[in-house]
């Protein structure tokens, strides 16, 4: 069993209560674990389940890699500049200044999340020789700087728990004869000690780096103070902060919420971790919109559009993009039976067996419409594989065609946009042109921007052929081999467009200068149609991209209020799916339940004690029937003893449990108290749409 | 870097030094409004530099922000009178007396006894002569006190009533004692020492003084900080202070400006002499090789025998065509925008500056003289990387903040036959008739007023569903029948709720009350300006004058 979490420590966001099987008693087993669950479909594989989720690890764990790859590089200059700025603190000193300043180095990364400080703390790490570390790291976080005193210990006992020397040896201190160790004057002693060691050893002197994770969360007087007290001991003590912030705005938030007095003890120098559009464009780009990366599923419309729209306007945090291609994947091979096939046909002896009967009756449906050979008939499931395969490959072939499709037209987007021309109009969400294309290539709208970058480059100015055409030679020369070798018919199209531009001095310039421009744009148009094909008429598209299959948004950004509602209507919809809505009766919901039954039937205002007679009603009823044969169907009230006609101590359980769902009620903000009348409380919210 | 004492304090301070050595009041109070850090300085200076025959002094100097509990002010005080520094090797043990290993920072009353034994201690030790010893403690910030330690203040004070010892207290504060006098007339009052404003010469001798603190070695290249160039610096001193006296009389203020401006401001007199050095040599002319050999730290030669103080007319010149850069400086700098450091190295001056000072270099190429600043270009707007809804939010935070919650139906409100209902207030003319009561003051004067959550998001439902109807993206929307259902449904997502956390945490909203309360909703207040709000409000296509209620 985990320890329980703190629940009244206010300075966390989120508690994680781990499940535990212990915790449940045996009729509540609907954890959706996939495993576990016999999650089964209709139409589904013998075995569906684990073929589907072993699937899903390989083709998520693919993606994931490619991502977290691209992550890396993305923050990789950030961090190497930043551990060159620690390094280099002390080491240049400005004449001049009235008193030294301490080092201070902010980052903002309003994308979140900790795998760019993991990568700063590796890079500082990495960078540290074994025996003489050139700066000592230590991590403060809000939580353990609640006050003066916890921070200083923090900030100190980070850094002299490790010993100061060669030696290794920790000298015992006796604690009330001697510093206190939240005193700074203890980490004084320990960096003389250490200070002394190295210059003996002629060893560079190393610097001491805190890092300040969640720089926001910590309590502006606290840490004004901490800076004071630093800023009074270097440059003794070479300390350098480095500050998390996850806002991006500037001037930062240094400036906005700390004294004009601390700001004047710091040098503050800013960085800025790449996030935005910017990095959403990169991930994409790289991952599903490339010519060197194959992902094993291809995002649909749907999720990407949705993806999208929520990065920018919800959450542009790299972890929660991660969550939503994780969640794009996790659905995928959720609800569709077919997922197995993404990457391998299963065996004739699994399509086979008797619980497969229906998936394969599905392939045939799917693929013998086309092809009603001989073959179909006598070896139905070694075809059937064939056919598979082919459809893999086909699609395969068809999407990378698409994808190159994809990077010639950002090729011919940017030259154009550098030029001056905007071939894709921005709309109202502010999408760059990149994403705007994307979208409308997975909807098989892509024409329209071909015609459109078409046109446009039928009517370049002559001066800017030329260099257009440079572009397009230095792409195909930089492209993988593979393209090259397939596209070489288009390459020599460009050469000989090269070699067909008139020389300035001819007669007929500008004629044959605009029959070429025209030719090029004829042949982009017809090259890009061939390009970019619909993917949604090849043969079981719907295996390997996840088309139009909507985005589980409940799951990322769920409406509070409609949640809260759904949960107090349709209780048992959360707990027990077997069950129908229309078999549920009044009684048998949560005692909330039924109160905010009998809350909706009221007026404005809710007079106590009727609430409280029909509620009594109802739950006579339920003695009633629970009492009766049928036993144990609404969980929980099975349990308690109805029985023996006690009726004092009945009423007595009535009235408590009626106290109790309403204060569940009051909790959840649905009665306001007023003193107006007596007995009655306010309803808060109405118009629910109960159907 | 201790700087030397003011000269300003000068014969304050001496006064100070002189009533400790001749017949001290137990408790000094020395009050400086403008820069008690460097009143600070300047007392030890002139307490540590006075040596007297009679008298044995022992001084410490305590911070009151690092000590900010009772142990660490006691442990600072007796280890920094007993010239004590607790070593890593011997565990950090405090001064813990001549023989015993007592512990005196438990509680006053310990204190108090270590006090006395130190006292007695140092006083037998130096015994052999005829002196009287003498305990002197500095506290700096000793604002701090009156919350961190209140209950020390009054021991603080009557420290040698209290130990019959020869102590003085001195505080020294930006703050009056009247401010931080315990009641009831429970400490003795001080003999108090007001610091006055300094004087702008006294801010150029300051600066002066640093430059001299700074200076290297004469027998180097020549650089920004060599002695040959004193002269030109004390001009550049009262030039600097003449453009900053309007905005700061702090010395450590003036100094940092400086510090930042100096090397930019002496590099044309640097390259020239740099250049006739080089016509001498050989015929480089070339500003860059010029450049490269200064910076080179190697050259030690003695090239600076020659150096002669440019004329009158050059350094006037000089001025003239830095002056606007100086002030330009300290709105950068004061604010801390930037460091001093980033500062010099973003605004070098331009070759051109060295024409225009010394016009003999000039080559004939017509160009405009600038000014000598770089304005720093300004941070591509700051607040366009927030997420669509953050904006949203922060627009409609402003408008609850700056609209009375009167004015919101008839701002918002639709009508069902989905138009618009009236939105603007008729503006009267002011009538002539004054009317009783108090002048309206207009909000936008006031500040932002405090709003309760649900009014903000029944506004933003309401800026939702007017300027962010695109159907493009929201595949789900077709599941809403009821005209606003999707806004209801969005203005109440998770998502708006982590956003506005989000911007609260990042000081763009401020939460007014506390987090603990769970009774009734949260109140908000605007953390952003108009001018960042009509930049969002343009970005998003949101008409914001005509939903101001006051509109400015």
């Amino acid at each position: 069993m985990s320890p329980i979490p703190n629940f009244e420590d206010i300075s966390q966001s989120v508690f994680l209560i781990p499940y535990s099987s212990l915790d449940d008693g045996p009729e509540e087993e609907n954890e959706t674990d996939l495993r576990e669950a016999r999650d089964v479909l209709e139409n589904d594989l013998e075995h569906g389940d684990i073929l589907r989720w072993e699937a899903y690890q390989s083709a998520w764990a693919k993606c994931l890699d490619k991502l977290q790859t691209i992550i890396q590089k993305l923050h990789e200059p950030v961090v190497e500049a930043i551990a060159e700025e620690i390094k280099n603190a002390y080491t240049e000193t400005f004449p001049g200044l009235p008193y030294p300043e301490l080092p201070t180095i902010t980052i903002s990364n309003p994308a979140g999340g900790t795998s760019f400080l993991n990568e700063l703390t590796n890079q500082l790490d990495r960078s540290n020789d074994e025996a003489d570390p050139s700066s000592f790291v230590t991590h403060l976080h809000p939580a353990e700087c609640s006050n003066i005193m916890a921070g200083m210990k923090m900030l100190i006992t980070g850094f002299i728990d490790r010993p100061p020397d060669k030696a290794k040896t920790q000298f015992k201190r006796k604690p009330a004869t001697s510093l206190a160790n939240y005193d700074i004057n203890l980490l004084n002693a320990w960096f003389a000690a250490v200070r002394n060691d190295r210059e003996q050893r002629n060893a560079k002197v190393p610097s001491l780096v805190a890092v300040l994770h969640d720089f926001e969360q910590f309590n502006p007087s606290v840490m004004q103070d901490i800076i004071d007290i630093c800023s009074l001991h270097i440059p003794q003590l070479p300390l350098v902060f480095v500050m998390a912030l996850s806002s991006a705005q500037s001037p930062s938030y240094l400036h906005v919420t700390y004294p004009r007095s601390t700001l004047a003890v710091l040098r503050i120098r800013q960085f800025h971790v790449p996030f935005g559009l910017h990095a959403l464009e990169e991930m994409l780009r790289q991952t599903f919109f490339t010519t060197t990366f194959d992902p094993d599923v291809m995002l649909g419309p749907a999720a990407l559009g949705f993806i999208v729209d929520y990065y920018s306007r919800y959450n542009s945090s790299l972890d929660s993009l991660l969550n939503m291609f994780q969640l794009v994947y996790l659905k995928h091979f959720m609800i569709n039976p077919l997922s197995p096939l993404v990457k391998t046909t299963p065996a004739a002896d699994i399509l086979s067996a008797v619980a497969s009967y229906s998936f394969v009756d599905t392939l045939f449906g799917r693929l013998c419409t086309t092809k009603t050979s001989d073959a179909w008939r006598e070896k139905p499931l070694p075809t059937l594989i064939i056919a598979v395969d082919e459809a893999r490959e086909v699609f395969n072939a068809c999407i990378r065609k698409s994808r190159l499709g994809f990077e010639l037209m950002i090729v011919v987007n940017t030259s154009l946009a550098s030029l001056g021309y905007k071939s894709v109009e921005p709309d109202a969400h502010h999408s760059t042109a990149l994403l705007r294309i994307a979208i409308d290539l997975v909807k098989g709208r892509a024409t329209k921007h071909i015609e459109m970058l078409s046109s446009l480059i039928r009517k370049l100015k002559f001066s800017e052929v030329s260099s257009f055409l440079d572009t397009l030679r230095t792409y195909y020369r930089d492209a993988p081999a593979h393209i090259r070798d397939q596209e070489g018919k288009h390459k020599e199209h460009i050469d000989h467009f090269i070699a067909g531009l008139p020389q300035e001095g001819d007669d007929q310039y500008s004629e044959k200068m605009r029959q070429l421009a025209i030719d090029i744009g004829d042949w982009l148009l017809n090259y890009l149609d061939e390009l970019v094909q619909p993917l949604e008429e090849l043969p079981l598209w719907e295996v390997w991209s996840t088309g139009q299959t909507p985005f589980p948004m409940e799951l990322m950004n769920p409406s509070i209020r409609a949640s809260t509602v759904s949960g107090l209507l349709r209780s048992h919809e959360f707990s027990d799916s077997a069950k129908k809505p229309e078999e549920t009766n009044l009684w048998d919901l949560p005692d909330t339940g039924i109160l905010f039954q009998r809350y909706l039937d009221s007026g404005k205002m809710i007079n106590v004690y009727d609430w409280f007679d029909s509620f009594q009603s109802v739950l006579e009823t339920q003695r009633r029937e629970t009492s009766g044969p049928r036993k144990g169907s609404p969980r929980k009230r099975g349990k308690k003893s109805v029985g023996g006609g006690n009726e004092g101590k009945w009423k007595l359980q009535v009235q408590a449990r009626f106290i109790r769902a309403l204060h569940e009620l009051d909790y959840l903000g649905f009665v306001k108290h007023t003193g107006r009348k007596a007995d009655h409380v306010i309803r808060t919210v109405f118009d629910v749409c109960d159907t | 870097m201790a700087s030397n004492p003011l000269l300003y304090h000068h014969h304050r301070l001496r006064e100070v030094s002189f009533l400790l050595h001749a017949s001290p009041s137990p408790f000094i109070f020395i009050n400086d409004p403008i820069s008690p850090r460097m009143t600070t300085q300047a007392v030890l200076g002139a307490l540590s530099s006075t040596t007297s025959t009679t008298i044995s002094m022992h001084l410490v100097h305590v911070n009151a922000v690092t000590c900010f509990s009772a142990r660490l002010l006691f442990d600072a005080i007796l280890n920094g009178l007993a010239q004590w520094t607790p070593s890593w090797e011997e565990g950090c043990t405090n001064w813990s007396g001549p023989n015993d290993t007592r512990r005196y920072n438990e509680s006053l009353d310990a204190f108090l006894r270590g006090l006395k034994t130190l006292y007695s201690f140092l006083h037998h030790s130096d015994s052999n002569l005829p002196r009287v010893t003498r305990f002197v403690i500095v506290i700096e910030r000793v604002e701090r006190l009156k919350d961190r330690l209140p209950d020390l203040i009054v021991p603080l004070t009557r420290l040698a009533e209290m130990t019959r010892i020869d102590v003085t207290i001195i505080f020294v504060s930006s703050g009056r004692w009247d401010d931080m006098r315990p009641s009831l007339g429970a400490s003795p009052d001080p003999y108090f020492v007001d610091i006055s404003i300094p004087t702008k010469e006294a801010c150029v001798a300051h600066l002066c003084s640093v430059f001299q603190s700074c200076q290297t070695e004469p027998n180097l290249s020549l650089n920004p900080y060599h002695p040959a160039l004193e002269g030109i610096h004390a001009s550049f001193a009262s030039i600097l202070c003449d453009a900053c006296f309007p905005f700061t009389n702090d010395p450590d203020e003036l100094a940092y400006a400086a510090a930042a401006r100096w090397p930019g401001f002496v590099q044309p007199i640097l390259d020239n002499h740099a250049m006739e050095r080089g016509k001498d040599d050989s015929n480089l002319t070339e500003r860059d090789d010029n450049e490269h050999l200064f910076t080179d730290d190697a050259m030690l030669v003695d090239d600076t025998h020659d150096f002669v103080t440019p004329p009158e007319e050059v350094r006037m010149r000089l001025n003239r065509y830095f002056k606007p850069s100086i002030t330009a400086a300290l709105e950068q700098l004061y604010p801390r925008f930037s460091n001093a450091q980033d500062w010099a190295d973003a605004n070098k001056p331009s070759p051109e500056a060295l024409e225009i000072v010394f016009p003999v270099h000039r080559v004939d190429h017509l160009s405009k003289p600038r000014i000598g600043v770089t304005v720093k270009e300004k941070p591509a707007e700051p607040y366009r990387n927030l997420t669509r809804m953050s904006k949203f939010i922060l627009i409609s935070s402003f408008l609850a903040s700056m609209n009375p919650a009167k004015s919101d139906l008839r701002m918002f409100g639709r009508g069902l036959d989905e138009k618009k209902r009236k939105r603007r207030r008729i503006t009267k003319a002011p009538s002539a008739k004054i009317k009783s009561g108090p002048i309206k003051i207009p909000q936008h004067f006031l500040g932002p007023a405090v709003f309760p959550l649900d009014r903000m998001l029944a506004i933003l439902g309401a800026l939702l569903e007017e300027n962010d109807n695109d159907d493009n993206f929201r595949p789900s929307k077709i599941d809403f029948s009821i005209p606003g259902e999707y806004t209801d449904m969005e203005v109440s997502r998770v998502g708006v709720c982590s956003t506005i956390i989000d911007l609260t945490s990042s000081r763009l909203l401020h939460r007014t009350s506390p987090v603990e309360r769970l009774d009734g909703p949260p109140m908000f207040k605007c953390g952003v300006s108009y001018d960042v709000v009509l930049g969002l409000a343009k970005e998003l296509d949101v008409p914001l004058q005509d939903l101001l209620w006051d509109s400015l």
